[in-house]
């Protein structure tokens, strides 16, 4: 029977620095589905936390890969950030 | 009128004389009390036109709202007087027991006027208003102060605030300091103390605080306190204190780095961050409290850590921003050193951080020299910090060109620099980062104190953390228009908060305004909604914005430094975004009604807020 890849994530607890190897079932994943496995896998809800990868929090909606290290924060001031700083910077739809 | 006493208690320095002054209930119902200390100031401008901030006719108004010592997690104490940094409405909202000893003591407020010839305090104590000297404990720090004034009213539970050295020497940015380290930072109110000479005023009494429907009430702050325990905002406060959000602003670019210059913190690794609450509270015995006695708060986010044999205060997250990232500090003693003498001193520590980082720059590219300083003030010398931070205190060489804030020592330095300094209408910026959160700048340009991020927090919004589905904004806030009407609404939302004594914290992202028109209901027995509510946070905004045009406010200061508009990062998590400013205050300017020559409100809207003020 052919095996069936494992598709690891490494998440760095903050600030215990506690890691979790966590499979995440495909090659990539949306940051707000990764909450939710974490959500199961220590029982913090998931908009106690927020995922940062190489120093940059990401949004609910960015994809991390397979393979990557990422750091789960904390969020006092709470939720998960809806939108990169990049794109809801200089947005003139409106006018 | 239920949740207010209906009076003032009217402290003339100049007369050493006492009076009553009796709440008008028109205007309470308007603006609450907050807003009635706005509108005070705005009827003494009227009369006597353009106050001297520092002069005897300035009036500085101490006010605390109806649901201050209700139980309801949350108390809070508005000092308003016209402003020694901006010259424009001053206003700043203290924590912690002060307001509801107030209240005991029988006054919604007290109203201090004029000034004395000599060094005074002020005691109000089981009935009885007395000033006293105070020349004996003049000089004396803060910690100091409070011991002496304790003891010479003799009631172990008076409450105390007091000025440090900063606000003695007219510091333009000396705060008042409560005995339980609750501060009123902004704006100077501590140098407005300093101008009248009161050094101190202690309160205590033990009147019954009227409010209209207990039963209701108390059934209201149940379920606020179960709300509070299961949302993962207040669990995240109460685990670590404001100190705990700036690691992961740090991640979210939201916090200023070496003056607003740079985007990367210890190359953005949360594991070499020395100065987050989580590495402070891992490394030192630490607790939480409330913030104050009075204050039964289930959120208790004040927290203190364990140093050379005794508890001392953990900086919250703005001072670790302005006086440890914005200045490349990140030694967690050293942070606790400044803001230790910040606190015994007198300072705003975010006008300070941000003098100090101005500073650094300043000598980083020669305009301000050693000789001027009397040692090195590179990025990131504690020493260096620790130093200035006295002498800006006593005005002392180069700290007496300090202590009046960026906007104006950076004219007297050199004209140049001033376009690097950080303030808006003279206020210096605090932390939250406009690149970042474009509704932030915003909210620092239009408010009517100047640079305050406590002043409509939208940065809860655009992170989706408080949004506000009562009033339609069910979605953080993408296109510009949304920003500005988020940017309204959360104005109008804290003016009402700070009006009514509420701390905001659990407030946004835990309950709505629904059940605040509640709470405040069955407080004073006036049947409100969320749409009053607002509305009440409106008028108030509105009303700031008349006294400021009173003063002379000009169109062109509801803007940013053109730092964030036009000097983007080249790294980091903000790399390439600036704030549109311009197109940003333009739209406000229609949202608001205001006239894009003159900067007035539309009489029309005034008229429709039931405002008599033109
Ligand atoms: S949340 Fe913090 S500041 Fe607000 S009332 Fe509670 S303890 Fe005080």
């Amino acid at each position: 029977m052919k095996e069936l890849p494992m598709y690891k994530l490494k998440v760095r607890i903050y600030p215990e620095g506690r890691v979790l190897e966590v499979d995440v079932g495909g090659p990539r994943i949306k940051v707000g589905d990764l909450l939710l496995i974490v959500e199961g896998e220590i029982g913090a809800a998931r908009d106690y936390y927020a995922v940062a990868l190489e120093g940059r929090l990401l949004s609910s909606e960015d994809v991390v890969e397979a393979g990557r290290e990422v750091v789960l924060v904390p969020l006092v001031t709470g939720g998960c950030l809806p939108t990169p700083a990049t794109s809801s910077a200089n947005s003139r739809e409106f006018l | 009128m239920s949740g207010y006493l209906g009076r003032f208690l009217e402290i003339d320095l100049s007369n050493k004389s006492f009076a009553i002054h009796k709440l008008r209930e028109d205007w309470v119902r308007q603006y609450s009390i907050m807003g009635y200390a706005v509108r005070i100031l705005y009827e003494e401008v009227r009369k006597k036109g353009k106050l001297d901030p520092l002069g005897e006719d300035n009036v500085l108004v101490i006010a605390t709202g109806p649901l201050v010592g209700t139980h309801l997690s949350g108390s809070k104490t508005a000092f308003v007087a016209i402003s020694p940094l901006t010259g424009y409405l001053g206003k700043s909202m203290m924590a912690g027991s002060f307001g509801t000893m107030l209240k005991k003591s029988g006054f919604d407020g007290l109203i201090v006027r004029g000034a004395s010839k000599t060094p005074v305090y002020v005691s109000v104590v089981s009935g009885k208003a007395e000033i006293r000297p105070a020349g004996h404990i003049w000089g004396m720090k803060t910690s100091e102060t409070f011991r002496v004034v304790r003891e010479e009213v003799g009631v172990e539970k008076a409450k105390v605030v007091a000025i440090g050295p900063a606000g003695e020497n007219l510091c333009r940015y000396a705060c008042v300091v409560s005995d339980e380290l609750r501060i009123a930072g902004r704006t100077g109110m501590g140098a407005v103390m300093g101008s009248k000479r009161v050094k101190a005023i202690a309160v205590y009494g033990d009147s019954a605080i009227p409010v209209s429907d207990r039963k209701t009430l108390a059934e209201l702050i149940r379920k606020h306190g179960e709300v509070c325990l299961k949302s993962s905002r207040a669990k995240a406060l109460k685990s670590y204190g404001t100190s705990g959000g700036l690691v992961t602003y740090v991640l979210d670019g939201n916090v200023p780095i070496k003056n607003w210059t740079r985007g990367v913190f210890e190359n953005q690794d949360p594991s070499r961050i020395k100065i987050t609450g989580q590495y402070i509270q891992q490394v030192y015995k630490s607790r939480g409290k409330s913030c104050g006695t009075e204050v039964p708060c289930v959120i208790q986010c004040h927290k203190e850590v364990y140093l050379d044999g005794a508890w001392v205060k953990h900086p919250e997250f703005e001072t670790l921003a302005l006086l440890g990232t914005n200045i490349l500090v990140n030694d967690p003693e050293a942070l606790i050193a400044f803001n230790r003498a910040c606190d015994e001193l007198g300072l705003d520590t975010i006008s300070t951080g941000a003098v100090v980082g101005w500073a650094m720059e300043c000598y980083e590219k020669g305009y301000i020299k050693k000789s001027e300083i009397g040692f090195e003030l590179e990025w990131g010398n504690p020493e260096a910090v620790l130093k200035l931070i006295e002498m800006i205190a006593r005005r002392e060489g180069i700290g007496d060109v300090l202590a009046e804030g960026v906007a104006r020592a950076c004219r007297k330095i050199n004209p140049e620099t001033c376009d690097f300094a950080p303030h808006v209408k003279g206020l210096e910026i605090p932390a939250h980062h406009p690149r970042r959160y474009n509704t932030v700048g915003l909210v620092y340009a239009t408010s009517n104190i100047g640079a305050s991020h406590l002043q409509g927090m939208t940065f809860l919004v655009e992170r989706a953390v408080a949004l506000l589905p009562e009033y339609g904004v069910a979605e953080p806030p993408r296109s510009l228009e949304e920003k500005v009407r988020a940017v309204v609404l959360t104005q109008n939302l804290c003016n009402f908060l700070d009006s009514v004594g509420m701390c905001k914290f659990p407030v946004f992202g835990v309950v709505d305004f629904d059940y605040l028109a509640e709470v405040y209901s069955a407080v004073t027995g006036w049947r409100v909604d969320k749409y009053e509510v607002a509305r009440i946070g409106e008028r108030i905004w509105y009303l700031e914005r008349v006294l400021n045009l009173e003063l002379g406010l000009r169109v062109p200061e509801d803007t940013l430094p053109t730092r964030f508009s036009r000097e983007p990062l080249s790294e980091g998590p903000v790399k390439g975004a600036v704030c549109p400013t311009e197109d940003m205050v333009k739209l406000f300017y229609q949202y608001r009604k205001l006239d894009p020559e003159s900067g007035r409100p539309d009489p029309a809207k005034l008229k429709e807020l039931g405002l008599d003020t033109e």
